[in-house]
């Protein structure tokens, strides 16, 4: 798909474009906000990266310039590090997610997916589905076959994000966010804790391991194989 | 202080305007007062006149015109000081009996000058004036009486005299309280300015001192020291971690360093290569989560999320959190358990991330802290000053003497030197407290330790 990306950083755009490419995006750089905002607003791109501070115009004005101007493309931006309010002011001023630097390229990565494959304006799904595994999200009933699976709210929930996320990574920042909301870093293990449990409710009784472990980075839940 | 500064300074200026004041009101009186006894005094001397004529009227009336000569050289003869005037002249004009020989003729009651007058005898003040009447004798001649203004004068004297005195004595005091107070109060500034320019020198332990009066001058000493109390402790605060930064983050990145080159000079293999890639990675992750921390802390302390603040209940931060961290504590062999009263609603203004954040770094060191078996209760109770917020412990606790410390930024126990964690974890807790206006207080839960934080009460609107 495409990406614009504006950054000024050098180092950062050109670590970002690089890696973007190799996973089969076509990547536009600007290193000006303005020209950011003239580019994101003519050009029809499926995700546009942001970078927080950028010269000519800082990257909130040019998120609430574009949503002003209708523009409904996602936008992911780029927060240094220690900006405590950055998230709110970022997700306030109309982006729909954002990567606080320095961060793992596979962050960036399973949010960029996580973000431009988010099907546009449809429906509420009622059942999520991985091979054999269902889960209703209006009874709250959860089978694996035929077999009813008990689940606290939060494995509930849990499950639901890995679902409407199947087949793409989810990273442990992302899942304390959307999980839990917590939007800082615990010391201790919550969610690694969180998916055992998970599993030994939805995979160890059953033939196949659905939730898979990316090392490093998170946790995907595929169709059983 | 030169007289210069003194005359420049706030309280003799005042003291000037009010000795103007005072002086002005005092003058004002006695004008008044003066004037007012003259008049009367004129007004008596004329009745006195009146009654002296009518007197010597009557006298010639009933008694005829010797009978008068004889009264008047009398009276005369008695008005030896000049107080009063006579002088009877017979009918062609010659002089008869008095003690003035002549003097000019007028119609009605006049001022008459004594240089005017001829023949008085005895020292006359050459200001002195008579009040005075030619009276037509019927058929006799001419009589002149006249009332010196000697106790008038006398009065305007004694008067002026005592406003010279009054008016001396108010400008002394006035001027005297202007110049002590002024210079009192200049000396209280000038302290205040030696303080501030110590301050300025380098000299932070300096504060102004405060005379115990309760002058407003010690107030205001009292809030300058306060502020300086503050300034103080936030600087040696800000010294003291970057000292602390400094040198916790030169170990690791030392040590990531070392790996680093160690990978560079060596022949590894690409797997060997990996793993001290690999570890590399986590200790830049680490150093970077210590960066954040601090610079968290710091935005926190700086208070601009408080314009972010919302109603938050804290039993709802409480719940959340107990859900995310009863498996944790269950997997580390401990329990973590909600206590009772937790369930009532406790409404704070705050921040429910902070909150959450903070609530999360205590049970982490809790569970970071203490050996398998601890028993790890939260929860909140309503009181009357506000909800107060309590994570217990049956672990090992900090020792009293630590518990102040353990709140400074990167200050970890000697013995937990050991055990994983930046030793920014309780200071965030401190900073989010102290942002939303909560004490926090640790103590002995015999065994272990137990964490208070008290919200002030929600108030409405």
């Amino acid at each position: 798909m495409r990406i614009l990306l504006v950054e000024d950083d050098r180092q950062t755009a050109a670590y970002v474009a690089k890696g973007l490419t190799e996973e089969g995006h076509i990547v536009d750089t600007l290193s000006d906000g303005r020209d950011g905002l003239v580019q994101a607003t003519s050009e029809p791109y499926d995700l546009v990266i942001v970078d927080r501070m950028l010269p000519g115009l800082d990257g909130l004005s040019l998120v609430k310039t574009m949503r002003g101007a209708g523009t409904k493309v996602p936008i992911l931006m780029l927060t240094s590090l220690g900006g405590v309010d950055d998230r709110v002011d970022g997700l306030e001023a109309g982006a729909d997610d954002y990567v606080v630097k320095p961060f793992a390229f596979s962050e960036l990565q399973a949010r960029v997916n996580a973000l431009a494959r988010r099907p546009p304006m449809r429906a509420e799904e009622a059942v999520l589905k991985a091979g054999n595994l269902e889960m209703d999200l209006i009874s709250r009933v959860v089978k694996r076959g035929t077999e009813t699976i008990e689940l606290q709210p939060r494995e509930f929930r849990l499950l639901e994000v890995l679902l409407r996320n199947k087949g793409r990574i989810v990273t442990r920042t992302m899942l304390l966010e959307r999980v839990w909301d917590f939007h800082f870093d615990p010391k201790t293990s919550v969610v690694e804790t969180h998916i055992s449990r998970l599993r030994a409710k939805v995979d160890k009784p059953f033939d196949s391991e659905l939730i898979q472990t990316v090392r490093g980075t998170g946790y995907t839940i595929n169709e059983a194989r | 202080m030169k007289l210069a500064e003194l005359t420049q300074s706030t309280a003799f200026r005042l003291a000037a305007a009010f000795t103007c004041l005072f002086a002005a009101a005092v003058l004002i009186v006695f004008m008044v007062l003066y004037v007012q006894v003259g008049r009367e005094l004129e007004l008596r001397l004329g009745m006195r006149l009146n009654a002296t004529k009518a007197e010597f009227l009557k006298v010639h009336q009933r008694d005829g015109f010797n009978e008068l000569a004889g009264l008047v050289a009398d009276d005369a003869a008695v008005a030896a000081d000049n107080e009063s005037i006579f002088l009877l002249k017979g009918p062609e004009g010659d002089y008869v009996a008095g003690n003035v020989r002549g003097a000019q003729s007028f119609d009605g009651v006049l001022w008459v000058q004594s240089s005017e007058l001829t023949g008085l005898t005895g020292s006359v003040p050459p200001e002195q004036r008579y009040l005075a009447q030619w009276v037509p004798l019927p058929g006799d001649g001419l009589l002149l009486v006249g009332f010196s203004d000697a106790e008038i004068r006398r009065t305007r004297d004694v008067l002026l005299r005592a406003l010279s005195w009054g008016l001396a004595g108010t400008v002394l005091l006035a001027l005297g309280s202007g110049i002590f107070l002024g210079q009192r109060a200049q000396n209280q500034i000038d302290r205040v300015g030696h303080t501030l320019t110590a301050i300025r020198r380098g000299e932070l332990t300096a504060r102004v001192p405060v005379e115990g009066t309760g002058g407003d001058i010690d107030v205001v000493s009292r809030q300058i020291n306060g502020t300086l109390d503050q300034l103080q402790s936030l600087f040696e605060s800000v010294k003291q971690s970057s000292a602390d930064i400094a040198h916790d983050l030169k170990t690791p990145i030392g040590r990531l360093r070392q790996r680093l080159e160690g990978l560079q000079i060596s022949q590894a293999t690409p797997a060997e290569a990996q793993q001290v890639i690999d570890t590399a990675i986590i200790e830049v992750d680490s150093i970077v989560d210590t960066f954040e921390a601090l610079l968290n802390i710091t935005q926190i302390e700086a208070g601009a999320r408080k314009a972010r603040f919302r109603i938050v209940d804290v039993a709802g931060v409480v719940a959340s959190v107990h859900e995310a961290y009863e498996a944790v504590a269950e997997d580390a062999g401990m329990s973590l358990t909600l206590a009772r009263p937790g369930m009532v609603a406790a409404l704070v203004r705050g921040d429910n991330d902070l909150l959450s954040q903070m609530l999360v770094n205590l049970i982490e060191n809790a569970l970071r802290h203490c050996p398998p078996g601890t028993h790890i209760q939260i929860g909140v109770t309503a009181t009357a000053q506000g909800p107060q917020l309590a994570i217990t412990d049956d672990g090992p606790g900090i020792p009293e003497g630590e518990r102040e410390n353990v709140f400074r930024r990167l200050y970890r126990l000697e013995k937990s030197r050991t055990t994983p964690g930046s030793g920014l974890g309780l200071a965030l807790v401190k900073a989010v407290a102290e942002l939303h206006g909560a004490s926090i207080a640790l103590a002995d839960n015999h065994p272990g330790l137990r964490v208070i934080i008290a919200f002030p009460r929600f108030a409405q609107g």
